[in-house]
């Protein structure tokens, strides 16, 4: 009937804190910094000041906060990306621009980080950005109580005790572990900048180009134009009102027929009824979907196995059901082509039926190799069926299990073997180690390989371009090889817009960043 | 309700049975044993969902942490100390802590108890305006062209369900002739009565969910009467249609009409969730089915609460209702 949860929600890797329940909600809530290459319209001509700007959201929850740390939902993020800043701001594919910091610079060995603040930055309250804020700020992401969903991006390499103030104007990070990508951590959406001392976050008082004048993450939330922004002549618009549309049908009219500017979560076929006044704003490799299963039980343990059914997956068929318009296909990695990581001259697999029949004969299987896994409704369970559909002509008999959202990640997440998934794209630096190192958070593949945790741990380490490259391109080789998961590709997000918006960006995760937008 | 020893005529009553509980104290005595059935099951229902801890809190909430949440929301009591907590609560107007907000449930619930109001009161005169006349005009003509068409539209409506009927109206009014505004987000914004337009397309749903059922009762009323042999005389005295539909058959097809609009007052509060989830109306049903959703307990027992408290309330009302316009009970009740 109605689509309360929307239905791309990823697997918010970034998130340290909330994968389960109604909280993962968005696929807006990419998890890490920087991610998608947006396509469709943007700025053209002058940018035009005033106007409001009404913009609606699918995933909507009465009871979220506002508190940037914690933000998960799609209002959340979109108030802490508007209304706060962070040190350093991503692009779509993690290049660096600055924005509270105006430098920064590690130490060779890449243990000790400095940021040096821009100067005449205030809060909304009119109040200047200082040092102490910064510090505040990253000591409240490591508090574990807090449960914030930056800890995982940076528990791994900071304590709190890391964390000091140099002077008003420079703050230094002093890492347990060594670490290149620092900057593109801080880059997250989940490190905003918030005002020494703030507890209460209802007023969303941070340096961002918008003050928050409301706040209900379930039906209604008004930013309003900050005359104090640091960026020159930004923000343009005068406001901006957030409303909920679950429903996408709804949602999709609502744009056509020029009742709300902005909408977003338009899936699948939907896009094309994007014309006229209204057109797609696409921002692509939003996160990867796939199956995974547990590499050391059984049958999964046999390599062979594995990539029977990596080549019985026909990825462009899967990916034109799961992400129709994006067309982006894999190899087995979680990270998607385009990216300044992506090993030049990795292929995905070819779909082969008949290698995959032999190579389940040779791993001993008789007839049919039948397995279950589980999924639930989404391009998660899209996923799934689809490469049920086209892993039957090689004697590979998926089970579909779809299994209800509200108790997936209690019952199923890390319990069952197989199951349908999509993740948030993340930085090769977070990827890598969260997904597939010893230890780490988010290994669902249960993969252990220790020249890998090698190879990736000297290339976080070093800040030698090249050498990243080489060391993550490694890594990378062994992933595609041995870890037992099938990502037949990529998905994005696709919003639907009035042809009078421009200067739409994405910011620190492919959330959407207004200070340069306008209706024109 | 006052017990007279001789009518008066000064004769004793005959036919009284004796020491009867009043009529509207039984009905109150039901009342609050249904309203404490439904406390049972709302709670049952919530506490077999399970431990919400880890969808609240993450999955990658430490053990302390969880630990935390349950002492702090109680869970860490068995399931019938829980309900009486919950339910001491209620009596002392306490509707619990949301899982998600920390914050009184009442602060979730309360804003937006306003608007579903409007829209339930606004789709119910929907209902009535559009149904009875209907009804009756098709009852009076059986069989003609109007009555077919009537059948027709009506079968036509009940066989769709609210949200897709609610989808077409969006693409119709909304987007084709641009008449009203596709989505009902406005009314988060300013007063109660700022945005009417916006009221419509989800009024105009839910009254559709009822509108084909009171029709059809009404034709079916109206047919009747216009059989019984007063009607048949009233033609032949020459009284015209209007005349005779209004003065004649209405106020005699009606009272069962009436009786089934107050039952149906608290059945549109069903498509109220459907139609606020359709439109992004911010009131209680979009509220209900969003906390459904992220496992917020304490939100939606204080709303199906809420909305069972309604409905046995307009249930009983429309009971007495009948009692009030059926000569027959009316003297059952008061002997």
């Amino acid at each position: 009937m109605t689509n309360l949860i929307s239905r791309r929600s990823l697997l918010m890797a970034g998130a340290g804190a909330v994968v389960g329940g109604g909280l993962l909600s968005s696929l807006a809530a990419c998890g890490d910094s920087g991610s998608t290459s947006p396509s469709g319209s943007s700025s053209a001509g002058t940018p035009k000041k005033g106007g409001t700007l009404r913009w609606a959201v699918a995933a909507g929850n009465a009871t979220q906060v506002a508190d940037p740390a914690k933000a998960s939902g799609t209002m959340p993020l979109l108030i802490a990306t508007n209304c706060y800043d962070t040190l350093v701001r991503a692009d779509e594919n993690y290049k660096l621009t600055p924005a509270l910091a105006t430098e920064w610079s590690s130490t060779p060995d890449g243990l000790t980080w400095t940021f040096k603040l821009r100067q005449g930055v205030k809060f909304h309250d009119g109040s200047p950005l200082t040092a102490q804020d910064v510090v505040y700020s990253f000591t409240r992401i490591l508090d574990p109580k807090l449960a914030a969903v930056g800890t995982a991006q940076i528990g791994p390499y900071l304590a709190a005790s890391g964390i000091s103030a140099v002077d008003a104007s420079t703050v230094k990070l002093t890492l347990t572990k060594p670490n290149a990508f620092i900057p593109v951590i801080v880059s997250s959406a989940g490190f905003s900048i918030v005002k020494s001392a703030t507890t209460d976050f209802s007023t969303g008082n941070g340096t961002g180009p918008f003050t928050l004048t409301g706040f209900d993450a379930a039906a209604r939330t008004s930013l309003a134009r900050y005359d104090g922004y640091w960026q020159n002549g930004q923000p343009y618009l005068d406001a901006i009102q957030i409303v909920v549309i679950a429903e996408d049908a709804t949602r999709l009219q609502a744009v056509t027929s020029g009742s709300q500017d902005v909408v977003d979560n338009i899936t699948g076929a939907s896009t094309l009824l994007l014309k006229g006044s209204v057109e797609p704003y696409m921002l692509k490799n939003g996160g990867w979907v796939g199956l995974t299963m547990f590499g050391d039980t059984t049958p999964y343990n046999n390599q062979k196995i594995i990539q029977a059914m990596q080549y019985a997956a026909d990825r462009k068929k899967i990916m034109s059901v799961v992400a129709p318009g994006i067309d982006i296909i894999s190899p087995d990695i979680p990270i998607p082509p385009g990216d300044p990581f992506f090993p030049s001259g990795l292929t995905p697999r070819a779909y082969d039926p008949d290698k995959a029949k032999s190579l389940l004969r040779d791993a001993g299987v008789s007839g049919d190799f039948s397995f279950d896994v589980y999924a639930y409704e989404g391009d998660k369970l899209d996923t799934a069926v689809s490469f049920k559909s086209t892993a039957e002509a090689a004697g590979i008999k998926a089970n579909v299990i779809t299994w209800p959202h509200a108790t997936f990640f209690t019952d199923i997440f890390k319990k069952k073997p197989a199951i349908g998934i999509s993740v948030a794209r993340l930085h090769i630096s977070q990827a890598l180690p969260r997904l597939y190192g010893k230890g780490g958070d988010l290994n669902i593949t249960h993969f252990s390989n220790p020249r890998f945790d090698d190879l990736v741990a000297q290339a976080t380490a070093t800040t030698d371009e090249a050498k990243q490259k080489q060391l993550f391109g490694d890594a990378l080789g062994i992933i595609n090889d041995t870890a037992a998961n099938v990502i037949p590709g990529w998905e994005g997000q696709v919003y639907g817009k009035n042809k009078k918006v421009q200067g739409l960006s994405a910011a620190n995760g492919a959330h959407m960043y207004l200070a340069g937008a306008y209706l024109s | 309700m006052t017990q007279t020893v001789v009518d008066k005529a000064g004769r004793p009553p005959t036919r009284r049975a004796p020491r009867r509980v009043p009529y509207l104290v039984r009905q109150l005595v039901r009342l609050v044993v249904t309203l404490f059935a439904i406390t049972i099951v709302i709670f049952g229902l919530t506490a077999i969902a399970g431990d919400p801890a880890r969808d609240i809190l993450g999955q990658y909430a430490t053990d302390d942490q969880v630990a935390a949440f349950q002492v702090q929301h109680g869970l860490n009591h068995p399931a019938p100390v829980r309900y009486l907590d919950w339910l001491g609560g209620i009596l002392h107007g306490d509707l619990g802590i949301s899982y998600q907000s920390n914050g009184p449930v009442w602060d979730v619930i309360s804003p937006r108890l306003g608007p579903s109001i409007v829209l339930v009161l606004f789709a119910w005169i929907v209902t009535v305006l559009v149904s009875v006349p209907i009804g009756l005009l098709s009852g009076v003509r059986l069989r003609g062209r109007r009555d077919a068409a009537v059948t027709f539209v009506t079968l036509i409506v009940a066989a769709f369900p609210e949200f897709v009927i609610g989808l077409i109206l969006a693409i119709v009014l909304g987007v084709w002739l641009a008449a009203l505004p596709v989505d009902s987000t406005a009314v988060s914004a300013g007063g109660l009565f700022d945005h009417p337009s916006a009221y419509v397309l989800p009024g105009i749903t839910i009254a559709l969910g009822t509108i084909p059922y009171i029709v059809r009762l009404m034709r079916a009323n109206a047919r009747d009467v216009a059989s019984e042999s007063y009607v048949r005389a009233a033609v032949l005295r020459g009284i015209g249609e209007p005349s005779l539909s209004l003065r004649h058959i209405l106020p005699n097809a009606a009272p069962p009409v009436v009786t089934a609009l107050g039952l149906q007052f608290a059945g549109l509060i069903g498509g109220v969730v459907v139609a606020e989830t359709l439109f992004g109306f911010p009131g209680v049903g979009q509220l209900l089915a969003q906390s459904a959703a992220s496992r917020d307990a304490p939100v939606v027992e204080a709303l199906a609460l809420l909305i069972g408290t309604v409905f046995v309330v307009a249930n009983l009302a429309a009971d007495a209702l009948v009692v009030y316009v059926t000569p027959k009970l009316r003297d059952q009740v008061r002997a």
